[in-house]
This record gives structure tokens, C-alpha cells and sequence, in this order.
């Protein structure tokens, strides 16, 4: 009996170590940052959510925690410190798929309407506060849905419904770590547009809720609202929830999910970052991540200030425009240049306004034989080794190596020249050469192209195509306007030909349409086609529309095609149709193919992706991780 | 004199209103508004603005009103309760923008000043009294050089310089560890003054906004000597056995001051501004930078109080300068002598 009692005492004692062991071989031991030793913070392992759910980033190379890294912050765009430190539910990856973040995962139903979202147990705020459902409900109903953010609702939350009409999701909190979108029709692209267009979509409820309950206050007048946000340095109530819930990032205090918080002002001389000491990813070591302590954004005024940051070693990571590529090269600066791919279609374009307000000008700008003889005029050789110091080759506005729709037929179509066959086109257009060889309209008017840029960089590129033009009799003019008086053009309808404004750029047609398509007052093209597809749409008569050609009305049925489409597969379908227009039309006529974008990274960081895409859609810099970035000491 | 400069006090009033409307007129006259320039600054970080968030904007700014409501507006908030605004691109009150830069900008504007006068004055002097000497020549040449120089090539030229001789370019008039400092709050602004890294970096700007005010009055120094010293009364005064040296500066440099003192009448407005291009190519944070942001953003309220003030300080430099100039030459009185 005695035995039987001691082996099972036995027994339990062995059963209950091999479960210590177990227990202590599951739960890595996590380590943080000396930065944060001292500090009256709870253990960090408490600090991050549930083992189970804590995101583990597979980094390259383990690495070392890092002082501060420098970064560099020209004029007063927000999204400067934004990309890098941004933190979306889900994020894209460097081969453009979309990948679970702040999220956990996900799961859809059949149909593509209800998405549900699965969030990280015991995942903190900055400030050490629980990060739920309620901050997702409270950020999508109480701050977007409201418009308290000063943004309208993203259409990533939009659906049609079978009147035709868009309607905003429902949500649904499931429990505190899961929640539901539903939408009124099939919504296959929700996280890849969500991705893009939501990236964040949660608020602190238990900081912001008090500023809400004033704006959503019926009881208060909008004086009285104004004067509680004028009691906190803004100008008002939407000022202030502009800046809580959408540029919140700059807001010193509030309380984000980034791997890094502001701590000064956004406009200061040198603004730094802190890490965020509740950040919720650890490497496969269990080291918790960023492994820099701190981001040091220095503001410049010009940008050979920037380049000299670069040179003498002040700046860790700088954007390189390629005029500069030489100089890095020939000094002694301590940098490693990394070339990330672009999606732009082009580096250098020529977009001519066929919606031009000339009654002359707009049927010959809306012959397709127009832009085709244009096209052969230009001398692209001359252009690339110019203008783009030989790092681009001759080509035609098209999608880029391995982006949707890339074709190497577009690519070169109608590059060329050929000054005889534009003469010929020239003619089949109707124009004929006046008394001193200059083309004419039938009536005898000259026909003046006039060239209009926004860069001053752009001057010599306006130079050369003028020269070209003049080579086969076409009179041109080139003139400089500011960025802001081009805009105030291109939304009246008095811009002509546009050198390099808004060049074609987008990761996928389907999910950034804007610049493209002439669906809104975006596109450089037809910006008053635009107008018009609006009034067909809600008839409200906006001034200045312009009734589109054939062409364009074919084009704008596709676009509204694919907006409804249901399925993956339906919207890629009309997506390669759109893009079958671009290539037939030559809405935009490229010169030289797209650059890459150029990094000077310090020599010792590591982790820097070496294959990046530079686009807008995928965050620019913020696809490099940053919380995996580290400087060897 | 009491009344004299009442009369002129009083005139300020008109003078400031009319200009007020002109340079909210001349501010608001290219095309577009803020809201445009801002528009364009988000398309090009690929952002949406549809047309309901653009007429929330244009409402939330007041720009779908007219330009002289607008003005009204601005003015009544002015001298009803001291209120010059909100600036659009800073998201604050107009005076914090400017109060944040004003301390260094006036600090950068007096030191290149004293600069300029300490040594374009003596230098002057000396260049006409030993006219035609070897170090004339050498003074003259330096001195054309230096106005002929753009300030803005010759800030990049001294910046990359310093690139090549330290290793780390002078940019802004702080270093690392100031930044940081202040970005701390260990240190204070004023402390900076008593650092040598930032009188190391301040010697840039010195030298590229400082010389060519300094040859400027280098040669309006000795150009007015050199009239005085060919007067009658100098050979006379020489003829009566006085030193040379009360000739040129009891004499001579009293009259000769007289274009350098009516200059200071835009001495005000120029300590609050400081130097605008160069500033920016030096990266130094002041006024200037901000007033040419605010103007190519259309920012109005910053750009119109900023304008504002400096046309306010012009005025008032003026009067100074009119006092001063009576006080220095006997020979101007404000007040017409009566028929005798």
C-alpha cells in the first residue's frame, strides 16, 4: 500500500515537472529593449498579447537593439512618419499579396458578404489599455460612419445593393477578439481594399470617447462644439476629429498601436519617436520588436540638404532622386543603394486634355491618329539619356515588367520615330501646312500646342519636345505653372498638354481607378469627362462637363462594370478590358520606361529589403518593415 | 516733436488698414486657394479627396465666401479680440507659428546685422580715407565680389564645404546634440547661445547674409566719406590746424552716416523676417522660410499676419529712423522754420 502511495506520489511529482518543463519550454522567455530597463512598466511578457497570438516576425537576421535610426521630413506632409510606422489591420506583403496584422486572420463565407475578422487576445494600446472589438466598432460607427474622421466612408466598406445604391456594412462585434463585416452584395477585394484604402480601423474608445460624445452631442450647437475644440488648440470640432482619427499619428498622447509614438511636435526642427513599450510583435528569438528605440525624423527645407544628410552619414535611410545616384557614388558616404521596382507606367509623359475647352483642338485631340503621329515624333533616345541620364530606355506609357496587363508589345508600340509617318497621320487628321510650314486647321488657323509643366525639373524635357515638334512644322509653346494653379487648371478644364502631372501609377487598375479613368475630376486626360459621368450618375448638372467620345463612354461602361462586379475573377476580367483601352488609346504617351526608386540605406542596417515595390498602395518605405530594421554597432 | 510724432503715430492707422486689404487682396489674387494646393499636395501622396469632402473643406475654411468677407472677418476678429486666425497648413493659431521661429530669427537678424555694420562701417571709412591704396583695391574687389555673389550658391558652396573639411555638413544652425536637447527638454533655447557648436554653425549664415549687407554699406560708407571729405569745410577745419582724426569722425562720419541711418527704417521689419532664400537653402528655421510657405501654400491668415506685422514694423522703423536722423544731423528739423 505504502509503495502503491509512493509511486503514485511519485508519479504526480514526475507528471507535474514534465508539465513545468513543457510550460517553460512553450512560453520563450521574451526579452525587450534596454531602453526600456527602468522604466515602471509591468513584465514585458505581459505586455504583449496572449502567447498564442503574439505576431512573430520571421526577420532575416536577429537583430541588435538600436539607439535611433535618422530619417529625413520634407515640407508638411503627415504620411512622412506615417508609412513607415503605419500599422493597418491587414498589411500587403513585398510580393503585393495581403497578410494578417493588428488582425490575427480571417475567414469568409461563400458569397464574399460576411468577413470575419479574428483580433489578438490581450493586445495593448500604447498606454497599456486593452485593444478590442469595441475600438474597431467604435472607430468604423462612431468616428468614420459619423464623419468624424473629415473623410468620407472608404469605399472598401461600400457595397451595392439591387437598387443601385452603395451601402455601408454592418458590424457586428462577435465576442471581444472577433467581429463581423457584412455587406449587402459579394465584396470579394474587402481586405486588399481595405488594406489600401482603410489601413487602420480601430481607435482608441477609452481616450477619444469623451471628444465623440461632444460631436455626436444633439443637444450641443455647432458654436458650442467649435469653442470645446478651440479649448484644445483647434480651429474646429471636424479640425479636431480630422486630426484624432485620421492624421492621429502626429498627435502627441494618443495612444496607437505603432511600434513607435510621437514625441514632440510634428513641425519641429528634429521630431522624435519613442517605441511604443506595449508593441505586439517579437522576433523568432522572443525579442520584443522594433528593434530601434527611436525614430529621429529631421526636417529639411531643400533637397540638396537631403542629399548632403545622405553623404555625410546624418541620414540613415533617403529616398535618391537618379540625378543624384552619381554623386553618392563618387563621395565617401557610408551607404548601400537599393533599387525598389515602380509601378508607375513611365518615367517621362505627355498627357494631352481631350476634353480641351478649343473647339478646334478637342476632336483633334480625341483622334486616336493624333496622338499616334505625336508619338512618332518624339526622338526617345534623346530623352533617356538627357533627361533620365540613361537609367531608363525608350518606351511607351504601359504597365511595367510584371504588373497586371504588362505587355511587350504596348510597350513598344509606336516609339519609334518616324517623322515621314507623323506627317502622313497629320494629314489623315485633316491639318494642313500653312504659308511659313507650320501645320494648320482646314480653315487655316495654326495649330499651337502648348506644352504646360508643374516641375522646374521638367524644363528641359519641355526643350526637347518642343524641338521635335518643330522638326516636322508643329508650333508649340512651353510654360511653368505652380502646382497649385496647374490643379486649379485641371479642375477647370483649362489645361491643354500636361508634361509629367499625375503620371500613370497604380499596383491594379481595379483597386485605384482614379487617375486612369475619367469616373471623377481626377484624371489629367478627360478630368471633365469625369463631371459628366457624375451628372449621368446623380444628375446634379456639374458646370463644365463634357460629353466624352465614343471611345471614353466604352471605357467608362467597363469601369462601372467592374465597380459592381462580384467576383475576383469578374473584376481581373474587366480590369484587362480597361487596360485593353489604354493600350488601343495611348491615353498617355510615355517616353522612357518607369524608374526604379533608389534608397541610400547606411551600410550597416540590416534587414532593409533588397526586391521592393514603391508605390503609394503598398505604403512606399512602410513595405520595408521598419520594425525589423536594425543598425550594427 | 511731442506733437510731431503723435501726428505720425496717428497716421499708422489708415496706412495699416490700407495696407491690410492690399495684402490680403494681392494674397488671395492667384488662382486656386488653399484648398487647391492642399488638394494637389494629397493627390501626390496618392490620396482621394471626393467632392463632398472638398465643399466640407472649402466650408470649414470660410473660402466659399468672398474674399472681402473674408478680410472683414479676419479684421474684425483682429481688433475685436486680438484673434489674427487660424494657419491652415500648421493646424493652429497664426501667433504660435510664428512665436515657435521668432526668437532665432531675430537673434540670426541682429548677429548678421552687428556683422554688417561692425565691419562695413570701419571698413568704409578706412577705404576712403586711404583711397586708391593697395588695400582700397582690395576691399573694393571684395566687396563687389561679395555683392555680386547670389547668397543662396554661396550657402550650398559653404555648406558643401564644410561637408569636405569636417565631415558633417552644416545644415541649420543646430546640431545633433542640440536637437536633441531641446527636443528633451534639457536644454533651453537661450542655452544654446553659450555653445560652441552653435556659433560654429551660426558662422554660415554670418558669412552668406552678412556679407553682402556688409559690402553694400562698405560702399555706401566710403562712396558718402569721400563726398564729405572733398567739402569746404573739411579744408577749412584742415586749414585751422584740426586733428585729422576729429575731421573724419567728428565731422566727416556724422554727415556720412546719414543714408546708413535712413536704412534703418527697414531695419525692423528685417530683424523679423531675417533672410528668406538663403534661409531656406541654410535650412535655418525663421520667419522668412515660413512666410514664403505660407504664401505658395496660400496659407492667408499666416501669410496676411506675417505680412501684416512686417508692414507694421516698417512703419514704425521709418518714424525711428526719422527721429534718429534729426538727432544725428542739425540740419533736419520736422518742423518748417517759420518766415523770419
Amino acid at each position: 500500500m505504502k509503495t502503491r502511495r509512493l509511486l503514485s506520489a511519485l508519479l504526480a511529482l514526475a507528471m507535474l515537472l514534465s508539465m513545468v518543463s513543457f510550460a517553460a519550454a512553450e512560453a520563450p522567455a521574451y526579452t525587450q529593449s534596454p531602453y526600456l530597463d527602468g522604466q515602471d512598466l509591468p513584465a514585458v511578457a505581459d505586455r504583449l498579447p496572449a502567447a498564442s497570438d503574439i505576431m512573430v516576425e520571421d526577420v532575416a537576421e536577429i537583430g541588435q537593439y538600436t539607439d535611433y535610426i535618422t530619417l529625413m521630413q520634407g515640407g508638411s506632409s503627415k504620411w512622412g512618419p506615417g508609412k513607415p510606422t503605419e500599422e493597418a489591420l491587414f498589411r500587403f506583403k513585398t510580393d503585393g499579396t495581403v497578410e494578417p496584422n493588428v488582425a490575427k486572420g480571417y475567414e469568409v463565407n461563400e458569397d464574399c458578404t460576411v468577413w470575419t475578422i479574428h483580433l489578438r487576445e490581450g493586445m495593448k494600446w500604447s498606454d497599456g489599455e486593452p485593444f478590442t472589438t469595441e475600438d474597431c466598432r467604435f472607430f468604423y460607427e462612431e468616428c468614420l460612419l459619423t464623419g468624424f474622421t473629415g473623410k468620407n466612408p472608404w469605399e472598401a466598406v461600400k457595397a451595392m445593393d439591387e437598387n443601385g445604391e452603395m451601402q455601408v456594412a454592418a458590424f457586428a462585434a462577435v465576442d471581444d477578439y472577433t467581429f463581423t463585416m457584412t455587406f449587402v452584395s459579394p465584396k470579394p477585394e474587402f481586405l486588399r481594399e481595405l488594406a489600401i484604402n482603410g489601413k487602420w480601423f480601430f481607435a482608441p474608445k477609452h481616450w477619444l470617447a469623451e471628444h465623440v460624445a461632444v460631436y455626436t452631442d444633439p443637444e450641443k450647437s455647432a458654436e458650442d462644439k467649435d469653442a470645446y475644440a478651440q479649448g484644445l488648440g483647434f480651429s474646429d470640432m471636424k479640425a479636431l476629429g480630422n486630426s484624432y482619427t485620421y492624421y492621429y499619428w502626429i498627435v502627441k498622447g494618443r495612444p496607437t498601436l505603432r511600434a513607435w509614438i510621437i514625441d514632440g511636435d510634428f513641425n519641429d526642427e528634429m521630431c522624435v519617436w519613442k517605441r511604443n513599450p506595449y508593441y505586439w510583435k517579437v522576433d523568432t528569438e522572443g525579442k520584443q520588436l522594433p528593434y530601434i528605440d527611436e525614430l529621429h525624423f529631421r526636417r529639411y527645407s531643400d533637397d540638396s540638404q537631403a542629399l548632403l544628410w545622405i553623404m555625410d552619414g546624418t541620414a540613415d535611410i533617403g529616398s535618391v532622386a537618379l540625378s543624384d545616384v552619381e554623386t553618392i557614388l563618387n563621395s565617401e558616404a557610408a551607404v548601400n543603394l537599393i533599387e525598389w521596382s515602380s509601378t508607375s507606367w513611365t518615367s517621362q509623359s505627355m498627357q494631352l486634355n481631350l476634353a480641351v475647352q478649343d473647339d478646334l483642338k478637342r476632336p483633334l485631340y480625341q483622334n486616336v491618329d493624333f496622338r499616334h503621329a505625336l508619338s512618332l515624333i518624339i526622338d526617345r533616345n534623346q530623352i533617356a539619356q538627357l533627361i533620365d541620364n540613361g537609367y531608363t530606355d525608350p518606351a511607351q506609357s504601359a504597365p511595367p515588367a510584371g504588373a497586371q496587363g504588362y505587355d511587350p508589345e504596348w510597350t513598344s508600340k509606336w516609339v519609334e520615330q518616324d517623322l515621314a509617318g507623323a506627317e502622313t497621320l497629320l494629314e489623315a487628321c485633316g491639318l494642313v501646312k500653312d504659308a511659313e510650314g507650320f501645320w494648320a486647321f482646314a480653315d487655316g488657323t495654326r495649330l499651337t500646342l502648348n506644352l504646360q509643366y508643374q516641375n522646374e525639373a521638367d524644363a528641359s524635357l519641355a526643350e526637347l519636345i518642343m524641338n521635335d515638334l518643330k522638326k516636322v512644322g508643329l508650333d508649340a509653346t512651353t510654360r511653368l505653372y505652380d502646382r497649385s494653379i496647374m490643379e486649379e487648371m485641371r479642375s477647370a478644364n483649362e489645361h491643354e498638354i500636361v508634361l509629367n502631372y499625375e503620371n500613370f501609377d497604380t499596383v491594379s487598375i481595379s483597386l485605384r481607378p482614379d487617375y486612369f479613368v475619367p469616373m471623377r475630376d481626377y484624371c489629367v486626360w478627360g478630368s471633365a469627362f469625369g463631371l459628366w459621368y457624375l451628372n449621368q450618375l446623380d444628375g446634379k448638372g456639374r458646370e463644365g462637363a463634357v460629353e466624352p467620345p465614343a471611345d471614353v463612354k466604352a471605357m467608362l461602361e467597363i469601369y462601372t462594370s467592374m465597380k459592381n462586379a462580384t467576383t475576383s475573377e469578374e473584376k481581373e476580367g474587366y480590369a484587362l478590358q480597361l487596360l485593353d483601352c489604354f493600350k488601343e488609346g495611348i491615353y498617355e504617351i510615355g517616353f522612357t520606361s518607369s524608374n526604379p526608386a533608389i534608397y541610400a540605406i547606411n551600410a550597416k542596417m540590416h534587414n532593409f529589403p533588397e526586391n521592393g515595390i514603391a508605390c503609394d498602395e503598398f505604403r512606399d518605405l512602410g513595405l520595408a518593415n521598419f520594425a525589423c530594421l536594425w543598425v550594427e554597432k | 516733436m511731442g506733437q510731431y510724432i503723435l501726428k505720425r503715430v496717428l497716421t499708422f492707422i489708415p496706412i495699416l488698414l490700407i495696407m491690410s486689404v492690399v495684402i490680403f487682396f494681392i494674397i488671395q489674387l492667384p488662382p486656386g486657394d488653399y484648398l487647391t494646393s492642399y488638394v494637389a499636395g494629397l493627390k501626390a501622396e496618392g490620396q482621394i479627396v471626393d467632392e463632398s469632402e472638398l465643399a466640407s473643406l472649402t466650408e470649414r475654411y470660410g473660402l466659399d465666401q468672398p474674399w472681402f468677407m473674408q478680410y472683414f472677418k479676419w479684421m474684425w476678429n483682429i481688433l475685436s479680440r486680438f484673434d489674427f486666425g487660424y494657419s491652415f497648413d500648421y493646424e493652429k493659431p497664426v501667433w504660435p507659428v510664428i512665436a515657435e521661429v521668432l526668437p532665432m530669427t531675430i537673434i540670426v537678424s541682429l548677429v548678421t546685422m552687428l556683422f554688417n555694420y561692425l565691419v562695413g562701417i570701419p571698413i568704409g571709412i578706412y577705404s576712403a580715407v586711404h583711397q586708391y591704396s593697395a588695400a582700397d583695391y582690395c576691399f573694393t574687389f571684395v566687396g563687389f565680389l561679395g555683392m555680386a555673389v547670389p547668397n543662396f550658391l554661396f550657402a550650398i558652396l559653404l555648406m558643401y564645404a564644410t561637408y569636405i573639411w569636417t565631415g558633417t555638413a552644416f545644415i541649420g544652425l543646430y546640431s545633433n546634440e542640440i536637437l536633441l536637447g531641446l527636443q528633451q527638454g534639457t536644454l533651453q533655447w537661450w542655452e544654446v547661445l553659450f555653445r560652441g557648436d552653435f556659433w560654429g554653425r551660426m558662422a554660415i549664415p554670418i558669412i552668406v547674409i552678412g556679407t553682402s549687407g556688409t559690402c553694400g554699406t562698405l560702399r555706401s560708407m566710403r562712396a558718402q566719406m569721400l563726398d564729405e571729405l572733398g567739402r569746404n569745410y573739411v579744408l577749412c577745419a584742415r586749414a585751422k590746424g584740426v586733428s585729422e582724426r576729429r575731421i573724419v569722425y567728428k565731422y566727416c562720419l556724422r554727415a556720412a552716416l546719414n543714408p546708413t541711418v535712413s536704412g534703418l527704417s527697414g531695419v525692423l521689419s528685417h530683424i523679423f523676417n531675417g533672410s528668406t532664400i538663403s534661409a531656406i537653402v541654410m535650412n535655418l528655421q525663421l520667419v522668412g522660410p515660413r512666410l514664403y510657405n505660407a504664401l505658395k501654400a496660400q496659407d492667408m491668415y499666416l501669410a496676411g499676419t506675417i505680412l501684416l506685422v512686417m508692414g507694421f514694423l516698417i512703419v514704425l522703423g521709418t518714424l525711428l529712423s526719422d527721429i534718429l536722423l534729426a538727432w544725428l544731423d542739425p540740419r533736419i528739423r520736422f518742423e518748417g522754420r517759420r518766415a523770419e
